[in-house]
């Protein structure tokens, strides 16, 4: 018996290993990635599907989140009121989540009899057999409202959106994720069966389990679950424009809040490209933490802002590179001033050993505290197998160690270019 | 490297990410009763000066032994110093990270109602300078070694945390220490801070959750301290003094009033004998009974209308409910779970689900020391208010008079499946053990708390709800768009 399943599964898949992950590839296009971790009785699977709001127009903005919700209405083996349930009764949780470059589907369970299966139909259901029922579409449409009016109640969120829109003016990534009350009003189960039949197909998706579980278990699971499906060939997006450098631009609107917001940024490299290495530690050494450039300068030195922050995004295209700040609104010029001063600074004096070594230090630490649970570890795995493949995620903190102040430079000189950063802020109404 | 900034909170929102502290805990006091604390404070200056004479003939005549008491269970040690200081510790062999967190009693409700908003300034400031240390090169000794400080408010305790690679953990500890033994509170760094925190109190206003929150509390509470906020109010905080600070510090931050947790791979000796070094010289302050303070009654039925900026409507609608030390705090945490605690629950099948009111919704229990609340809270289309209120009042009326017994088990493996999973991290697993310990429960409770909840029955459940969510005895705050008031 056991010579045959080997036999079995010589047919329907090849692996390979790289740094402890195992990578089953099936015969129907599914990828599998699998971590083996029995430190806790815990296992984390995912559901990664290579589809998210860069696959829209503006006709279908907001599809892929309204399907996000609508597979949770019920499909072919499991009523909408009992998916939550099986998973929640077994102490676990369920949840999803969609952005540009994705949409991914999560259970979290202790170790126990059938939770594994249990878990893996559950999400194979939702890939492959959700019925999204007309009543329960018309339901959720108002239940997305909701959640948009929540988006746009949040400064935050709406300055987010707001950047985003401003940023990749022309290309998907301009699209709000959520989509707009008025296209969700639109958008028929028609349109949800041609864009759930395109896109939620084995070869589009990736299942990453990382826990407490046996991998020969999970291939003959995974294989008995969703080994009945056949191959298709995933669309292509629907829209391949690039992400081009804008012009300089500010967008200041006025809104019932009582300080200002700014988000200030520009487009960066993209996922493959070994440029996002220096732009992370870029990221460090300008914003991130009590002793980086800008939050002593800005908040601790001139007091001229309350909080500061700098990021770098990695995904599929451009990247944004970002920084964020609260303040009084007449403090805005000269906040924008000392960021330039500051952009220009890095961009043309070498960063020392010592600070690369505090950013270096900082990514390490925030990295390893991401991965620290499995949920953790299989989102990073699912993430950038995504957006290009896993062994990014696995090369990237060795990488980062790699990054020196002449990259630095070079990758600031290419990206900081004062000419292509924009700038939205929100603030209180009488202050522009 | 970042990834999550733009990723939708999925199906359903995180229920944990709520700006409230969670947690667990319960207590049984019925209302109008008055208590007692167990903190201190200096009872006056007679005590004080017989206090310390004791104190430092112990320190000059007596070998001091680090360890008054010490227990051992699932390799967690506890040790009490001389001084009073409580160290638990448990070692974590796959960790390359090392915790320390520091919980300190008090918290918001100990402030006086003048000095609201002080234990949050305290904490800001301990990192803004020390004896030995600038703000400055604090930030930079920590950042360097890639490590994490920070410190926090809750209404009964207040925590200072530290997180740092193993190799930097002696180094990391001696700052940690210095910071809460040696803080100097310098005027302008306190005037810097005094700013920020004035700015986030106006930023509140623009959160629509902690707005309603904050009307809540102070509704429900009344006049109990429960009812301030934890960054305090614009007034308060405006007039705090650094001589307030200091005094606040010393009252607060003696070492017989807080609880270190230390987590990492290293050995206990290790540990033990670092601590020691960096603790065992401080003294302790003397203990007086502390104040005592009314609990509000409830007993009416009101709802509060507020202007908003916002274009969702925001309702909350809650009860006083038991505390922490209460035999009923299992119960009502498992009440909380049938209601509205997961996406399986009553309130939020009925209304997410079967009725498309909300996208945000859910209810919470948050442990607290004295007086606690449970409260249901939904984000809303303003026509919906009223039929929302009318179906969370009906949901809670059902449950009170049939708890189908798979739904009692289901809800049981849910609520002890989240208390393993919130488990997973370094952090969270020393964060556990001495909340456990600062509310009272003791550290143990960490073990015990899902073998009393697997054990609840129906009946207390039944009398958890008749007690604490009767008819007519709950607040509700309705905050609607300005737009649709007219």
């Amino acid at each position: 018996m056991k010579k045959k399943f080997i036999f079995l599964f010589f047919i329907l898949y090849s692996f390979s290993v790289h740094a402890g992950i195992k990578n089953v590839k099936f015969d129907n296009g599914l990828t599998v990635l699998l971590k083996e971790d029995h430190r806790l009785k815990i296992v984390s699977i995912q559901l990664w599907v290579k589809v998210g709001s860069r696959n829209e127009d503006t006709t279908t903005s907001g599809i892929s989140h309204l399907i996000e919700h609508m597979v949770f209405k019920g499909t072919q083996n499991y009523p909408c009121e009992v998916i939550q349930d099986e998973v929640e009764k077994r102490g676990g949780v369920i949840n999803a989540g969609t952005s540009r470059d994705f949409t991914y589907f999560y259970v979290t369970l202790p170790t126990g009899q059938n939770n594994l299966s249990i878990g893996l139909d559950i999400l194979f259901q939702m890939m492959r057999k959700a019925l999204f029922p007309e009543d329960e579409l018309d339901r959720e449409k108002f239940v997305i409202a909701e959640e948009i009016n929540r988006r746009w109640d949040n400064h935050q969120s709406y300055l987010w959106d707001l950047f985003n829109s401003v940023l990749y003016s022309c290309h998907p990534y301009s699209q709000p994720v959520l989509g707009t009350s008025e296209s969700i009003r639109h958008i028929s189960k028609e349109d949800i069966l041609n864009y759930y039949n395109k896109f939620y197909v084995p070869a589009n998706c990736t299942l990453v389990v990382v826990g407490d579980f046996k991998e020969r278990d999970i291939i003959i699971l995974t294989q008995r679950i969703f080994g009945g499906e056949r191959f298709f060939q995933p669309s292509k997006t629907v829209d391949e424009t690039k992400v081009e450098p804008i012009a300089r631009k500010n967008l200041e609107i006025e809104r019932p809040v009582h300080q200002a917001y700014l988000i200030f940024g520009t487009a960066g490299p993209d996922a493959v490209d070994d440029d996002c290495y220096s732009m992370d530690i870029l990221s460090y050494i300008l914003g991130k933490g009590r002793y980086s450039r800008l939050y002593r300068k800005l908040r601790e030195e001139k007091r001229l802002v309350w909080s500061v922050d700098c990021s770098f995004l990695t995904q599929k295209e451009k990247g944004p590179f970002y920084i964020s700040i609260e303040c009084n609104p007449d403090k805005i010029p000269l906040v924008k001033e000392i960021i330039f001063q500051e952009l220009k600074r890095i961009s043309n004096e070498l960063v020392s050993d010592d600070e690369i070594k505090r950013a270096k230090s900082m990514f390490e630490t925030g990295y390893l505290l991401d991965v620290e649970t499995y949920s953790g570890e299989a989102f990073n795995l699912g993430y950038y197998q995504t957006i290009g493949s896993y062994k990014i995620a696995l090369e990237y903190l060795g990488k980062i160690l790699k990054v020196t102040s002449r990259s630095m430079q070079r990758v600031a000189r290419k990206y900081f270019n004062p000419q292509n950063f924009i700038s939205v802020m929100i603030m209180p109404p009488g202050e522009k | 490297m970042k990834k999550l900034k733009n990723v939708t909170q999925g199906f359903s929102p995180d229920m944990s990410m709520q700006n409230v502290t969670q947690g667990f805990s319960p207590d049984i006091k019925p209302k109008g009763l008055n208590y007692s604390s167990d903190f201190c404070g200096f009872s006056n200056r007679l005590f004080l000066c017989i206090f310390l004479s004791l104190w430092f003939f112990i320190l000059n005549f007596v070998v001091i032994s680090p360890v008054y008491a010490m227990a051992g269970s699932n390799s967690i040690h506890e040790t009490i110093l001389n001084n009073g200081l409580t160290i638990i510790y448990k070692q974590n062999r796959a960790s390359q990270m090392v915790i320390m967190d520091m919980f300190i009693k008090g918290g918001i409700f100990y402030e006086d109602e003048d000095k609201s908003g002080i234990t949050n300034l305290v904490g800001k400031l301990l990192l803004k300078g020390t004896i030995n240390r600038s703000a400055e090169e604090i930030s930079r000794e920590i950042e360097f070694m890639g490590g994490s400080i920070n410190t926090e408010v809750f209404n009964d305790f207040a925590e200072v945390w530290l997180i740092i690679p193993k190799r930097s953990f002696r180094q990391g500890l001696n700052i940690f220490a210095d910071v809460l033994k040696a803080p100097v509170f310098p005027q302008d760094e306190i005037e810097k801070e005094r700013k920020v925190v004035l700015a986030q109190l106006k930023s509140q206003k623009d959160d629509i959750f902690t707005y309603t929150y904050n009307v809540f509390i102070d509704e429900l509470y009344n006049t109990f301290p429960y009812h301030r906020p934890v960054l305090g109010y614009e007034e308060t905080v405006g007039v705090i003094t650094r001589e307030d600070m200091v005094t606040y510090h010393r009252d607060f931050y003696a070492p017989n009033n807080m609880i270190l947790v230390i987590m990492g791979n290293l050995s206990f000796k290790e540990v033990l004998s670092a601590i020691d070094e960096e603790f065992g010289g401080i003294l302790p302050v003397a203990r007086t009974c502390g104040k005592t303070q009314s609990l509000t009654v409830q007993g009416e039925t009101f709802t509060i209308t507020k202007e908003s900026p916002f274009r969702q409507a925001y309702l909350m609608l809650g009860y006083l409910a038991p505390e922490v030390s209460s035999p009923d705090y299992p119960s009502m945490k498992l009440i909380n779970m049938l209601l509205g605690g997961r996406a399986s629950s009553k309130i939020y099948v009925q209304l997410r689900e079967k009725m498309g009111l909300a996208y945000e919704l859910g209810s919470f229990y948050p442990s607290r020391k004295y007086q606690s609340q449970f409260v249901v809270y939904i984000g809303l289309s303003p026509d919906n208010i009223a039929k929302a209120k009318e179906n969370i009042i009906k949901e809670i009326l059902k449950l009170s008079q049939c708890i189908p017994e798979q739904d009692l088990l289901d809800a049981k493996s849910s609520l002890i499946g989240k208390f393993i999973l919130d488990h997973q991290t370094l952090r969270k697993q020393a964060w556990y053990l001495g909340w456990f310990e600062v509310m009272g429960k003791g550290w143990q409770y960490d073990e015990k708390y899902p073998k009393e909840i697997t054990n609840l029955t129906p009946d207390a459940i039944k009398r958890a709800i008749s007690t604490y969510l009767k008819e007519n005895n709950w607040v509700c705050v309705e905050v609607i768009p300005a737009t649709k008031q007219n």
